[in-house]
Parts: structure tokens; C-alpha cells; sequence
């Protein structure tokens, strides 16, 4: 009564990596839905490729790769009027990623903090943003407010969020731009 | 580098707004992809922005899940893309592993974790994130903020969450009995929680009376019931199931992936169930509960500030909710205004409350009491950022002459009244200190601290939210004063010596004086109305 030890390792490795790839697809191709159709083909492509995977390189660097294939095949079978970036933006932003990514990291750790700054109304109105349960709409008719000055408070909020990021960050030093 | 809100910035930041909100069209990816392809800054605001974005995404699903899951499929293809994949790999497991149902009852004995350590310790292993509408049963009960060390929470009702120092997070829903071992460890004897487990705090484990949770990233739902039936259920991820002897034996362990759940019988039989991440509490509800209690109070506060202004016994009263660049405004009748130099306006005990916040050592707030008094009571609601070895300004007389009040946070954290007295040498005072109340544990935890000097009774009280902690008694029979005076710093020491640093290190979002020694019920009534 062995468990299938090569799935399950599987099974963990992509457990524990998939939003950090997503993460990684969602700046290249930043609509929620293609998304979703890169990861789905890209994870396929991890799954079948696995015993090729070398252990001692970390998961998320092979699979990153793996998605980025993904992402320039999937780019050429969209039609020509797809709101997509040029290979060329792709690269640029692939290598940018690339240089961010341990500043994401400290980054995000700041975020909580940061949410806690906003005053209660903001913090609603962007949890609502993004709890999917109302959306931006709903809450201009019930509030009365327009939909258009809800997305314009929003877009305020992320700035005051990633100013806040930004001052812890200079704060710890890890600033290095 | 700052970066300066310049038009481009402004633009780009426009865009990516439109972006991330399924908003822009042909035209701003043509201007986005202009920005992103010449400008070097650009590109990195870019993937900052996104990350911002996907992260503040991933939050809301973690608070959210409950929600989330119940959201037809193609509604939700982020959710349904996860599950699909894990449910299709999971069931090749299901055939792989086949293991039977209820085959082996487990041995229902806990082992005693944390009984060696039991007595009182200071490693703390988790934070007491939010704690809403409790009743504890348990004596000596952590507040809201506080650090919690291994040992015993017992709760009758009410909403807690809980963070481990290992990253785990935990929301428990009352009657609960939880005992928190270790930084990465918990034991559940009866009791309703939900737990997230971030990769970095893999391996996060809770042990009940039939089994041992092990997380491998993600999120479990369990249930401890009095009878010793239980259940677990799996939300995300992959847990592992043990027995409950610690010992985590490889071919005793079971696999319980996202979509399943598990139950015991009190005689042990176990079952499949169907998991229902409704039926847990969630992190949103502790978040809106804790939004919603945080008004509350709030709006509390602010009757008791109201009623004060009839107090004919206030001499002053900062309530710090003017809000203005330079002057913290006395609501008392005296109108006694202060300077405020350096500080800067932050929060205070609740969100909409503002507080100063003193860090430099040149921060400071300048005020001038009139006015000699026999009986005094002055009290403060303040955060203590950091303890340093050295005393740290309450409110200190710009000098420090015969009757001159000093109300400050002694060298070992006590709090403590000092002032100077016609009867010693011109080089020394007499000081009333409460024990030590400010410890590591306490940094970044908003308290209220208050000090009756009652010359008539010659007693000086000390109280630390709303208790007496000591009554000491006065050795010179003499009045205090104020006049010229700061808050959270010392304005002009005595002219033969250095400037010593006295600074406060910390907020402050309430300070009063009232011209009378008030006594132990009204004390505690106070904290009780002003407490966060």
C-alpha cells in the first residue's frame, strides 16, 4: 500500500509554487482569465516533463520557465486584435521580474502593515475591491456614489499603498533604485 | 531615489490602474507598452504594481475562501483552475493509495506537550492578533496585541486570531480549549478552527484527542466536540493525518487533499464528509467583527471625552483628535493649547483615532499649566515602542525645582512620579515608583497609565489599566506644579549638568489632569470606557 511518491511529490511541489508562478504569468499577461488557461497548459507541461526536473535547482525557477514558453506560444495564437504586449515588452519585463523578485518579497511582508494605515472607509472599499463578493458597481448604487469616483478612490488607495510599501522599504534599506 | 508624483508618473500610474481593473483598452496597452519598452523606472513601477495587485488578490481569497469556493466555476477561474488540477491529480492518489475507511481506530491519548514547561516563562511563540466580543474562562487573560507564550487559552465565547511566530494563523470561535506549544505547534481539545498555513510555516501541526493535523501548505478547517467527535476539513492544499501520539510514523500517516474531510466517531470510526468552509469561522469575520467592535469603542470613547467637558475638576485635557501640524488643542476650560514640535500626527487605540507619535529626540509637545495642587491625578493613554535603559518623559517640568512635577517611565519600566523637595540638596529628588510594568511583552500594545499624587491622605497611587499596582507614601508634606512643561520629552534641564535624553519613544493619543486625587472606582470606570 505504497503511495505514488513521483505524484504526490508532484503534487507538492506545485502546491506550494503555483501562486508564485501565477505571480509570474499575471505580470506578463495581466488578465485573470488567460491566466488561468497559461497556468492550466503550463502545469500539463510540468506534469509530463517532471522527470526531467533536476532537485537540486529550485521548482519555481524551472516552472517559470516553463510558463514563459507557455506565454510567448500562447501570444502567437492570439489574433492580432488581442490586447496583448510585443515579444519584445515580454522580454523586458521577464528580466525586470527577474532583478524584483527578492524585492517582492519584502515587499509584500509590508503589505499588512500598510493596510492597517488606511483609514477604515479606504480599507473597505479596496477589500471590497477585491473580495469579488460585491462588485465596484453594486457598491456605486448603493452608496449613490459613481462608479467612476469609486475606480478613481481605488486607484488613489493603491498609490497610498505602494507609497507606504515604498517608505518602509527606503526605511529598511533595501531600497536599491 | 523619492520618487516625485510627476505627470508621467501620474499617467502611468492612470494605466495601470485601468489595467488591473479590466478597464483599458487598445489604446492604453499601446501607451503601456510604450512606457514599458523605454523606460527602465517604468518597468519596475510595473512589476510592483502587479505584484501589489496580485498580492492584495491572494488576500482577499485567504480571507475570503468561505466565499469563494461557492462561486460557480467559470465565475471563478483562479479557484476553479486550483482545484481542478489538484482534484484531478488527487483522484490518480485516491487509486494509488486505496486505503481503507475506519480500519484503524487511533488511540485517544494526548500526549502532555507542554507540561514541563509550565511555569511562567517569556518565550513568547505567537501573537493574540484580535481578540472579539470574548469571554474568557481563564484567569489572567491576554488582551488583543499581546504575545503569547506556551500554555493554556481557554475562552467561553467570542472570536480570537492568532498568529504564529512559525506563520501559521489561526481563527478559533469560542468555547475553545487550545493550548499553544510551541512556534509551529497547538493542541485542540474541543473547540471550532480555521487555520492558513503560508509556505514559510509548513509543517504546522494541531494535535486533537483522535489525530495530529500536519499542514503542508495552505488551508484546513477542524472541529473538536466535548464527546471527542471531530472532524477535519481540507479547503486548499494537502494536509497529513498522524495519530495522536506525536510520533508521526510514515505508514500510519494519511494524505487528505483540498475538497476532502474527515470524521470521527466518539469510538473512533472515521467517515468521509463533504467540507463546508462555511461552517468554520474566517479570517473576514474576525476582520469585520473586530472593524465593527473598533467603532464601537470608538464611539464610546468619544461620549466619555464629551462628558468631561462639564468636569469641573479637569484642569486639562488633550483629547489629540484636532489634528492640527502645531498645536494639540486642550478641550478643557483653561484652553491651555500645546506646540507640538517634531512629532507627527499617526493612529491611535482605535483606526479613526489619531495619536502623536514621539521618536526623534527631538519630538515633543510644549504646554504651560498654571496652577499649584494638592491633589493631582494625570493620566495617559500611550504605546510604548521600544523600552530603552533610561527614563523616558511622560510629561516633565522644564525644570526641575521644589514642587515641580516629573511623570515619567522609570529606567526598569516602572512608572513613576518624582519632584523636588525644599528638604534634600539642590542635586536631588524624591521619586515614587510603581514595580515594573513595561516589558519586552508589552511594546506596541496600547495602555493606560494614571498617578494620583494626594498630598492630604500623603499617599502617591500608580494605576496601569484601570488597577492600582502600588500606594506609596509621600515623604515631604508639599504641594506640585506644572507651568512650563513638555510632553514626552525634558525641556530644560538643570543648567550645571548635560542634557539628558529623556524622550518618549512611542504614541500617545490621550493625556488628562484633573485638580483631585481620584479614587480607585472612577479609575477603573474610566479605563473601562477608553480602553481599545
Amino acid at each position: 500500500m505504497q503511495m505514488n511518491d513521483f505524484t504526490e511529490e508532484f503534487v507538492g511541489f506545485w502546491t506550494r509554487h503555483q501562486a508564485e508562478v501565477r505571480r509570474y504569468v499575471f505580470k506578463l499577461v495581466p488578465r485573470s482569465a488567460d491566466v488561468d488557461d497559461i497556468l492550466q497548459l503550463t502545469a500539463t507541461g510540468l506534469w509530463k516533463k517532471f522527470e526531467l526536473f533536476d532537485r537540486d535547482r529550485p521548482f519555481v525557477a524551472w516552472a517559470i520557465r516553463f510558463a514563459y514558453i507557455e506565454v510567448l506560444a500562447w501570444r502567437q495564437r492570439q489574433a492580432r486584435d488581442r490586447l496583448v504586449f510585443s515579444e519584445e515588452v515580454l522580454a523586458l519585463v521577464d528580466a525586470t521580474i527577474d532583478e524584483e523578485t527578492p524585492l517582492l518579497e519584502l515587499r509584500r511582508k509590508e503589505l499588512d502593515r500598510c493596510m492597517n494605515k488606511l483609514s477604515l472607509p479606504d480599507r473597505e472599499l479596496i477589500q471590497q475591491r477585491y473580495a469579488q463578493r460585491g462588485s465596484v458597481k453594486d457598491r456605486a448604487e448603493q452608496s449613490g456614489v459613481s462608479h467612476h469616483k469609486l475606480y478613481y478612490r481605488i486607484e488613489k488607495i493603491r498609490q497610498l499603498l505602494m507609497r507606504c510599501i515604498e517608505a518602509s522599504m527606503a526605511k529598511e534599506e533595501w531600497q536599491n533604485g | 531615489m523619492a520618487e516625485t508624483q510627476s505627470k508621467s508618473s501620474r499617467d502611468l500610474d492612470r494605466l495601470l490602474s485601468q489595467l488591473v481593473d479590466g478597464r483599458a483598452d487598445a489604446d492604453d496597452i499601446d501607451a503601456l507598452e510604450r512606457l514599458l519598452r523605454d523606460d527602465p523606472q517604468a518597468r519596475r513601477h510595473y512589476v510592483r504594481y502587479l505584484d501589489l495587485h496580485s498580492e492584495l488578490l491572494h488576500h482577499a481569497e485567504m480571507y475570503d475562501s468561505a466565499v469563494v469556493v461557492e462561486v460557480p466555476p467559470a465565475a471563478n477561474p483562479l479557484r476553479w483552475f486550483h482545484m481542478s488540477t489538484l482534484i484531478a491529480i488527487a483522484a490518480t492518489l485516491l487509486i494509488a493509495v486505496g486505503f481503507g475507511i475506519g480500519s484503524r481506530p487511533w488511540s485517544s491519548t494526548i500526549p502532555e506537550v507542554a507540561e514541563e514547561g509550565s511555569g511562567p516563562t517569556d518565550d513568547g511563540v505567537a501573537i493574540l492578533v484580535h481578540a472579539v466580543d470574548v469571554e474568557w474562562a481563564m484567569n489572567g487573560p491576554p488582551s488583543p496585541g499581546s504575545i503569547l507564550s506556551p500554555g493554556h487559552l481557554n475562552m467561553e465565547r467570542g472570536l480570537v486570531q492568532i498568529e504564529f511566530y512559525g506563520g501559521a494563523r489561526l481563527v478559533a470561535e469560542g468555547p475553545f480549549d487550545l493550548e499553544i506549544v510551541s512556534v509551529n505547534q497547538a493542541i485542540c481539545r474541543n473547540g471550532k478552527l480555521r487555520a492558513f498555513v503560508p509556505l514559510h510555516a509548513r509543517g504546522f501541526s494541531v494535535l486533537a484527542p483522535q489525530f495530529e493535523v500536519v499542514d503542508l501548505g495552505t488551508e484546513f478547517g477542524m472541529e473538536v466536540a466535548n464527546d471527542g467527535q471531530s472532524q477535519v476539513q481540507v479547503f486548499s492544499g494537502v494536509v497529513e493525518l498522524y495519530p495522536p501520539d506525536g510520533k508521526r510514523v510514515a505508514e500510519h500517516r494519511r494524505p487528505l487533499l483540498s475538497g476532502n474531510g474527515l470524521a470521527w466517531s466518539s469510538s473512533g470510526t472515521q467517515s468521509d464528509i463533504e467540507p463546508d468552509p462555511r461552517s468554520f469561522p474566517s479570517f473576514a469575520d474576525v476582520r469585520a467583527r473586530t472593524d465593527s467592535e473598533s467603532r464601537r469603542r470608538y464611539d464610546l470613547w468619544q461620549a466619555y471625552s464629551k462628558s468631561l467637558k462639564d468636569d469641573s475638576r479637569i484642569v486639562v485635557h488633550y483629547d489629540f483628535e484636532s489634528y492640527d501640524s502645531s498645536q494639540l488643542l486642550d478641550s478643557g476650560k483653561l484652553h491651555v493649547h500645546g506646540s507640538i514640535v517634531g512629532s507627527d500626527w499617526s493612529t491611535g487605540r482605535w483606526p479613526l483615532k489619531h495619536a502623536l507619535e514621539f521618536k526623534r529626540p527631538g519630538d515633543r509637545v510644549r504646554i504651560d499649566v498654571p496652577g499649584e495642587f494638592d491633589t493631582m491625578t494625570i493620566a495617559a493613554w500611550i504605546r510604548v515602542d521600544a523600552l530603552s535603559h533610561r527614563r523616558q518623559s511622560l510629561l516633565l517640568t522644564d525644570n526641575y525645582k521644589v514642587g515641580h512635577l516629573h511623570w515619567q517611565i522609570g529606567r526598569s519600566g516602572d512608572l513613576r512620579i518624582g519632584t523636588r523637595t525644599p528638604a534634600l540638596d539642590h542635586t536631588s529628588g524624591v521619586g515614587y515608583g510603581s514595580p515594573r510594568l513595561f516589558t519586552p511583552k508589552q511594546v506596541g500594545l496600547w495602555n493606560h497609565v494614571c498617578s494620583v499624587y494626594d498630598r492630604p491622605s500623603r499617599r502617591v497611587r500608580h494605576y496601569f489599566n484601570g488597577h492600582e499596582v502600588a500606594s506609596v507614601p509621600i515623604e515631604f508634606d508639599q504641594s506640585i506644579q506644572i507651568g512650563a512643561a513638555e510632553i514626552g520629552n525634558w525641556g530644560e534641564p538643570l543648567q550645571d549638568r548635560d542634557r539628558a535624553i529623556r524622550n518618549f519613544i512611542g504614541r500617545m493619543d490621550e493625556l488628562s489632569i484633573w485638580n483631585t486625587a481620584l479614587d480607585s472606582t472612577e479609575i477603573n470606570r474610566i479605563y473601562h470606557e477608553t480602553r481599545p
